[in-house]
């Protein structure tokens, strides 16, 4: 009798985290190119956590972990703009907008719509996206493109480099999840 | 030829000199760190305990290349990177490697459940009080280490 009870506690905790999907893997490419210089940064490393069953999304990002090809560009980022020693991390709290049109269960590719409050360069600021969410064999991946201006961040460009930083970077990002354990 | 031909000669060749330093110094790759030294060895157990119970030594390795030794909980791969996790099955704690694109080849033949040592630079580590997602270091221009 004390398995059974044990078997079907296990069986109810799967469940309620099924509902919980995680990545510690997602990718987010920034783009700040100009005509005059190409500006990119890949991060493999960002981490995603989301609970279909409240529509909360939550991703943490370090800002360190971008990779850019040159050396410079990579110190730059880090020291002249993002001062990643003093804000190491960007962060997005958010939620779906149309989550009962996704059906989490359901094979297939859903529009969706994202809000919340994104924090870089210790600014916070809301913001509103769009994207879609796949869902194939019952796990999610996430695509979604969106801009943020640098100064609304306070993020700034010295008048020397002005014209080759874009003043709007593009954010694109890719998360493929998994069932939470 | 004459002293001031001369002179414009050397003058090309130091600018040539000088746009070849400058184009080589901003065109710089990133660091290969298939040769460097780690500057410290680590289970992965033992480096992760240090985000439970000494973060002030865990900031002291920020930057700094590190060597691990764990087993590979996930591989995610497409055509320009591979990023390991290196971690146990019982936790959601774990070290993210990104692996330098240069030395992708090395991995090809790794898979999930294998033991690995690897080095690369700590850029930082999340303590997680609340999503429970466990904590995370994060290593980046990861390679193999052959000690």
């Amino acid at each position: 009798m004390k398995k059974i009870i044990i078997a079907i506690l296990a069986l109810a905790s799967l469940q309620v985290n099924a509902q919980k999907f995680m990545t510690k893997t997602g990718s987010i490419n920034f783009s700040a190119s100009s005509p005059i210089e190409k500006i990119e940064g890949n991060n493999k490393s960002a981490a995603c956590l989301l609970d279909s069953k409240t529509g909360n999304i939550d991703f943490v990002v370090q800002i360190k972990s971008f990779i850019f090809k040159q050396q410079l560009m990579q110190e730059h980022f880090n020291e002249n703009y993002m001062e990643s020693d003093k804000f190491s991390k960007a962060t997005f709290k958010g939620n779906f907008n149309n989550l009962t049109s996704i059906n989490f269960t359901k094979d297939g590719e859903y529009p969706a719509s994202v809000y919340g409050k994104l924090t870089i360069h210790g600014v916070t600021k809301d913001i509103k996206s769009t994207g879609t969410i796949t869902i194939k064999n019952g796990k999610p991946t996430l695509i979604s493109n969106f801009s943020i201006k640098l100064s609304d961040y306070g993020i700034e460009i010295p008048g020397a480099v002005q014209d080759k930083i874009a003043k709007e970077a593009k954010i694109s990002l890719n998360c493929s999840l998994d069932a939470m354990k | 030829m004459g002293k001031k031909s001369n002179i414009l000669l050397a003058l090309i060749l130091i600018a040539a000199i000088g746009v070849f330093v400058t184009y080589k110094f901003i065109f710089k790759a990133n660091d290969d760190l298939s040769n460097v030294k780690p500057s410290s060895s680590f289970s992965f157990g033992t480096l992760m305990d240090k985000t439970v119970n000494d973060t002030s030594s865990l900031h002291e390795l920020n930057n700094k290349v590190v060597a691990v030794t764990g087993n590979l909980l996930k591989m995610s791969k497409d055509s320009t990177s591979t990023t390991l996790e290196i971690g146990e099955t019982n936790s959601n704690s774990s070290i993210i490697c990104q692996i330098d694109p240069r030395y992708l080849n090395d991995f090809s033949n790794v898979k999930e459940g294998d033991s690995l040592n690897i080095k690369g630079k700590i850029a930082g580590f999340t303590i997680d009080t609340d999503l429970g997602l466990g904590n995370t270091i994060q290593m980046i221009f990861c390679v193999k280490n052959n000690p």
